[in-house]
């Protein structure tokens, strides 16, 4: 059995939806923006369709507004201490600086993975929620270990890094409880990464859609939904490099042409896109999911938003 | 009593059951097709309805969380909600689109007289501190040469005594091959051997250092930082992004938000420099020929996308400038300019100045 997805949004519903927020946030001086965020967000998944259901979001402005509070409150002192060291003993401040980064090594990782987690924990299908299991520890230190192995190796560890990532981000992820498995192997994409690293680099980054594409259709076909009385389905992406590779260009002559006024409709296009080339084969029953209690920080999501690490839609 | 076809979930499994919802006067009834208990009665006071999907109505009813969608628009207004607006979308756009360029438009005029307002009105504390921050960053290449710096003080003093205002200028000469000269806050003016290399007179040299000098006493470096602010402010609020308020780093912020003047600023220290001149008795015309060579030497900049205004004006604003009958002498002596141009270890040009 085949089951596929549909993208209902359209950019001129966004764009209202998108100027309203900008207005509004202009005149609460920025406080309205949590909440116009939310409802960007659920535009998007809420128009979102997989097999005749729609998806859900479920956070509130209130959330992201605290949650970004408390990030503001850690960022601003930390800043705070290292002007003070700045100003007061010039001297030290290398070593400040050197701490400060070795803090945002750690930071941007957890707020990556957290981010996620925060975001599943909100998104609900068929009237549950979907979650993420408390794994960011394991996500920093595959990142630390990864990045030093890659520094060490020249950039050859580097496709195992992402691909380790990947399996991490995968593996915790869950619907309910049915859960992911992902059943990639290194040596099979290795080639697909150094090739798509050199060939992107000679052609100026045109070769990069169908690098992209090579990878998301690798992906997907080796992950796996399973549950205890549910049965097993797999995942499979469609993308064609061309196919990519066309809907980048429009999406850059479209941003270009309209200083950027179309960026509604292109959020709106690449969901599309995406949401036509995802199917899940196989007989599960889904009815059978249960819910689990999700949870997440809403301040992985402000501290994602702060450090500007952007997550994607696409799966 | 409206009746709507929808699917219902418990929130427990992931189970999509067929229902027909019955709206009536205080609850909304949800029974299973070819059901004939309810399974869930809601009551209408506390219905969360969710309309913002395109085609589809999302319920739930307080913190149950069980879910209702109704791919049929019309359960809002039989719920008494809004039924969404019946002006097209495109319309809505574009009034949003309009009012949006209204604010912008209004907020850009009144950047300039109010960033004016608080440069003047600042502590000068303040404007000292950061010119010495901008300076750290900056961290130039000062030339260490005794005479040459006695000489630009010699040239500054004499601009300045003619005009008094106030201000103390700390000039400050610095090994750097671009033609350029800066004012920094708080009365620091850097003047690049480039420049003095590029200079073909002491009246040159003059010309450039009242316009920085004009910077300065008109506080434009404050104005453009608090102008820069503002923007960047405006900007954040606008899209939600905050990530700029924190990895601003001070002194490189301040760097580009002082350096760079806007053309009213500029237009504005033109005209001061040149009654600079004149009390000083210095022929402005050594500003407007600096310009003119500089200009022909470089790629033309059309005014509308420069700050700084065309040597083209700046020869028409220095001959208008020129008094008649004023008699002026050269700003420095010959030996006095010879340091000056020599200071950072330059070959001094051989110039008529005497």
């Amino acid at each position: 059995m085949e089951r596929h997805a549909r993208f209902h949004g359209d950019g001129l519903n966004l764009a209202v939806i998108m100027l309203k927020n900008i207005l509004l946030s202009i005149v609460t001086l920025g406080i309205y923006s949590f909440w116009g965020r939310v409802r960007t967000r659920k535009f998007i998944w809420q128009n979102f369709e997989l097999d005749g259901q729609r998806f859900s979001y479920h956070a509130t402005g209130k959330e992201l507004l605290i949650g970004w509070l408390k990030v503001i409150a850690v960022y601003s002192s930390l800043s705070a201490g290292i002007y003070a060291v700045q100003t007061f003993e010039p001297d030290l401040a290398p070593y400040a600086q050197a701490v400060m980064g070795l803090v945002l090594m750690f930071l941007i990782p957890i707020a990556i993975f957290g981010a996620r987690r925060y975001m599943l924990s909100r998104t609900g299908w068929r009237g549950i929620r979907f979650g993420m299991q408390p794994k960011a520890k394991a996500y920093l230190g595959a990142t630390l270990k990864g990045y030093a192995l890659t520094i060490v190796t020249f950039g050859f560890y580097a496709p195992v890094l992402a691909e380790n990532l990947h399996q991490i981000i995968t593996e915790a992820t869950r619907f309910g409880d049915a859960t992911l498995r992902y059943e990639g192997r290194r040596g099979e994409v290795y080639g697909t990464y150094v090739l798509g690293y050199i060939l992107t680099w000679l052609t100026l980054g045109l070769y990069f859609p169908f690098f992209r594409a090579k990878i998301i259709r690798y992906r997907a076909s080796r992950t796996v939904v399973t549950g205890e009385q549910i049965g097993t389905a797999r995942l499979r992406n469609t993308v064609k490099g061309g196919e990519l590779f066309g809907l980048y260009a429009v999406n850059i002559i479209l941003a270009l042409l309209t200083a950027g006024l179309a960026l509604p409709w292109i959020i709106c296009r690449n969901a599309a896109f995406f949401a036509s080339r995802i199917k899940i084969d196989g007989d599960i029953d889904l009815a059978k999911v249960r819910a689990l209690p999700s949870t997440g920080n809403a301040a992985a999501d402000g501290a994602a938003g702060i450090l500007d690490l952007g997550f994607e839609l696409a799966f | 009593m409206h009746r709507f076809a929808g699917q219902y979930m418990n929130g427990l499994d992931a189970g999509v059951l067929d229902v027909e919802v019955v709206v009536e006067p205080l609850a909304v009834k949800i029974v299973a097709l070819g059901g004939l208990e309810a399974l869930a009665v809601w009551p209408r006071a506390g219905l969360i309805i969710d309309t913002i999907s395109v085609g589809m109505v999302h319920l739930q009813s307080g913190s149950n969380p069980a879910m209702l969608s109704v791919n049929d628009k019309a359960i809002t207004s039989a719920l008494g909600g809004r039924a969404g607006s019946k002006t097209r979308p495109v319309l809505i756009a574009l009034r949003l689109l309009a009012a949006l360029a209204a604010i912008v438009g209004a907020v850009w005029l009144a950047l300039e007289p109010l960033s004016t307002f608080v440069a003047l009105n600042a502590p000068r504390s303040w404007e000292d501190k950061l010119g010495d921050a901008v300076y750290r960053a900056l961290s130039p290449r000062v030339c260490v040469d005794a005479r040459g710096q006695a000489a630009a003080n010699r040239l500054v003093a004499k601009l300045s005594k003619a005009s008094p205002n106030g201000e103390t200028f700390d000039v400050r000469l610095v090994d750097d091959p671009a033609v350029n000269a800066f004012a920094l806050p708080g009365g620091k003016i850097l003047i690049n051997r480039g420049l003095l290399e590029a200079a073909e007179s002491p009246d040159e040299v003059a010309g450039v250092l009242a316009h920085e000098m004009q910077h300065v006493i008109q506080h434009h470096a404050m104005a453009g930082l608090v102008r820069g602010l503002a923007a960047v402010f405006f900007w954040q609020i606008a899209v939600g992004d905050y990530s700029g308020f924190l990895v601003v780093d001070p002194s490189s912020a301040y760097t580009v938000a002082t350096l760079k003047f806007s053309r009213s600023s500029e237009a504005e220290a033109d005209a001061g420099a040149m009654t600079m001149l004149n009390a000083a008795k210095i022929s402005p015309k050594g500003f407007a020929d600096f310009f003119t060579r500089l200009e022909e030497e470089s790629i033309h900049i059309p005014a509308l996308l420069s700050t700084h205004p065309t040597s083209d004006s700046r020869a028409k604003l220095a001959q208008g400038a020129t008094l008649k009958g004023q008699k002026t002498a050269p700003s420095l002596r010959r030996s006095d300019w010879l340091a000056l141009q020599g200071a950072c270890g330059g070959k001094p040009k051989n110039t008529d100045a005497e």
